[in-house]
């Protein structure tokens, strides 16, 4: 009876040392695959990210750098991931007496891509980190509302065809 | 009877020991190579933006350098001082004897080339890159035709520094 209750007693002492040891083993080993999972997640964010780049820069110069034609020709080619596409800083060209685009936004449901013209004649192609905060409203509905402080993904400049020096 | 109640119930002592070094070296091993593999994933995504960005960059000065020396013709330089300021080769129509030289007529031809630095951005206006400059992998090659109706872009290309090898690896069926 009593060799009994020694073994028991030392399966117990086992069982206790392994549950310890094994919870910490875990615990190491679920935050290295939290790490590989983030790791993949901005890998996968930084390829779609400049693939939209590319998308954006050939639109942009086939439309020979015209903003608004360009933010037209990509509302037209892009899918369901497209929310929407917003020009804005809009300048008045006085000699051409016409209204020219200095800047447009693509945003889509996980980054926004912005457009914007440099006075050295290229643009500026930056991606942002599109984060929206579900907010609720005082009916009891929630609202999504984009967050202003977006961390840059990519950025890469382009040149129109044949145009500004 | 007395050798029944001796049987231990159950798990052995260690068998639980032996499971857990078990699942703890799964897991190790799977975790380890998950995030060695997100690892080098990530690095591919890198180096894809990085070689994204610098070919954007010298097509970017590319044209640029199209359009100056556009520019500098509409002005009345003459071709070979554009081609001086700006690093570029100026061959005339009488220099040059190829198919296309025959078939046209045109004043000249200006090229030149801008390296596509897979490092650190650095362009180089003329030269087929730097033999110091070990970023420097390829280039963009551009020949523009000079002629009465302007200047005209008849090469715009990216080409390696170590140029073309084909693969003779694999023996191709010859179909006749």
């Amino acid at each position: 009876m009593t060799r009994h209750n020694s073994r028991s007693g030392l399966f117990l002492m086992e069982i206790m040392a392994v549950i310890l040891f094994f919870s910490i083993c875990a615990a190491i080993c679920v935050s290295v695959f939290a790490k590989a999972s983030s790791v993949a997640d901005k890998s996968a964010e930084l390829n779609t990210a400049a693939a939209r780049s590319v998308n954006i820069a050939e639109i942009y110069k086939s439309a020979g750098g015209n903003i608004k034609e360009t933010a037209h020709m990509l509302g037209d080619a892009s899918g369901d991931e497209l929310t929407s596409v917003k020009n804005y800083e809009e300048t008045q060209n006085a000699a051409a007496g016409e209204t020219q685009l200095e800047k447009m936004e693509a945003i889509y449901k996980d980054m926004t891509v912005v457009l914007e013209k440099k006075s050295d004649g290229a643009a500026l192609i930056s991606v942002f980190d599109t984060e929206y905060t579900e907010y609720s409203r005082y009916d009891g509905y929630t609202e999504t509302q984009k967050d202003e402080s977006s961390d840059e993904i990519f950025t890469m400049s382009v040149r129109e065809k044949e145009g500004a020096l | 009877m007395r050798n029944r109640e001796e049987k231990p119930i159950g798990l052995n002592i260690g068998s639980a020991s032996i499971i857990m070094i078990f699942t703890i070296m799964c897991l190790t091993v799977f975790s380890v190579l998950s995030l060695v593999s997100a690892v080098a994933e990530h690095r591919n995504a890198e180096r894809f933006a990085e070689s994204t960005k610098s070919y954007y960059e010298a097509d970017s000065e590319a044209m640029r350098i199209r359009n100056c020396i556009a520019k500098e013709l509409s002005d009345g330089a003459t071709p070979q001082e554009i081609a001086q300021k700006y690093g570029a080769d100026y061959k005339t129509a009488s220099e040059n004897n190829d198919t296309f030289s025959k078939n046209s007529a045109y004043y000249g031809i200006f090229s030149y080339y801008v390296s596509v630095s897979t490092g650190s951005a650095g362009l180089e206006e003329s030269g087929k890159g730097t033999d110091n400059d070990n970023d420097v992998s390829s280039f963009i090659a551009v020949e523009l035709v000079y002629s009465a109706q302007g200047l005209k872009t008849v090469k715009w290309q990216k080409e390696d520094l170590n140029g073309w090898e084909p693969d003779d690896d694999i023996e191709l069926i010859d179909i006749q």
